[in-house]
């Protein structure tokens, strides 16, 4: 931490980054989270947020606003002062959400100047144990033999788990009936006891029970394979590269931050994912 | 941090601000396009 500190002062000290807003930070940085504590965004933020205090000298503090399906946080940082001050830190479902919600109170694109992403990770392509698939394009074959006879489960309409399956689909030109449930939770065991073909979702939904071999890991959704589950093969590898997805979690600050500003805010938490 | 990411199935994954903006912009026109040909509305 000490290093990374006499790095930031060195950083300062070049005349490259002098401009108007070189004295950022000199008051405290508000995080904003759309969920209530203990999910993932909050957890990052709660995590970034120490390193950044460490690293920026002045507080950094994690407001939760868990209020209309996660979007009010975006919408307040959308009308923020441009400053730097107030940020937001999100997950992919931001681009879902907003290519499926027409009364948003920002705009996706152009209310935002994204500042860094955290992290990312695939989704996990998984058949049940009754179906007889061992590999992804046995299931494509099928699929195409038999148009719409595969059931797919998805944590409801609009979730990234229905994006991805449609998209998985569309570039393997295939037809599956799209099953939403109230949450992942019940599509998984679903998945399991056989109602339900194939499941397209988080590797914290799946990956316990592939490794259990309750269900079948058939890919992952990433163009190439992936460190949390290096077994599985990547949609690379079969040709449906044009498919990949993956989740990932960002900060945003608002539309109009100074460039200087959002650079120095990146340089920070670039240091603070790396760091164990 | 490593222990965290590993447990959501990520890992890090750092970007410059205009990688990010074009990631999100790409993201969005291709969720837009999925959206409207498997008629995708919020529930």
């Amino acid at each position: 931490m000490k290093k990374l500190f006499k790095l930031l002062c060195l950083a300062a000290l070049l005349p490259a980054a002098a401009s108007a807003q070189t004295n950022f930070p000199n008051k405290p940085i508000t995080l904003l989270v759309g969920s209530a504590p203990g999910g993932s965004n909050d957890t990052f933020a709660r995590t970034i947020g120490r390193h950044m205090q460490d690293a920026l000298g002045v507080s950094v503090v994690v407001e939760n606003k868990p209020a209309s399906g996660g979007v009010l946080a975006n919408a307040l940082v959308a009308k923020a002062p441009a400053d730097g001050y107030t940020l937001v830190v999100l997950s992919s479902t931001f681009t879902t959400g907003a290519a499926v919600r027409n009364n948003l109170q920002y705009d996706a694109v152009k209310s935002f100047a994204p500042v860094s992403m955290l992290a990312r990770g695939p989704l996990l392509i998984t058949v049940g144990n009754n179906t007889p698939f061992k590999t992804l394009p046995e299931l494509v074959t099928f699929a195409k033999a038999n148009p719409g006879k595969l059931n797919f489960g998805t944590s409801g309409v609009g979730s990234i788990n229905q994006f991805a399956s449609e998209i998985f689909s569309d570039i393997a030109k295939i037809k599956m009936t799209h099953v939403p449930y109230k949450g992942m939770g019940p599509a998984v065991n679903d998945l399991m006891s056989g109602q339900i073909d194939m499941i397209i979702a988080s590797a914290p939904s799946l990956l316990n029970h592939v490794n259990n071999e309750k269900i079948r890991g058939l890919s992952v959704t990433t163009a190439k394979r992936s460190p949390i589950a290096p077994k599985i093969p990547s949609l690379d590898e079969y040709g449906y590269g044009a498919a990949a997805v993956d989740l990932w979690w960002g900060v945003l600050a608002p539309a109009g931050t100074p460039a200087d500003v959002v650079q120095k805010l990146n340089t920070t938490i670039k240091l603070s994912v790396r760091i164990k | 941090m490593k222990e965290f990411f590993l447990k959501q199935g990520a890992s890090p994954d750092a970007m410059t601000p205009a990688q990010f903006s074009a990631h999100i912009a790409n993201e969005l026109a291709r969720w837009k396009r999925v959206a409207a040909t498997a008629n995708i509305q919020a529930e």
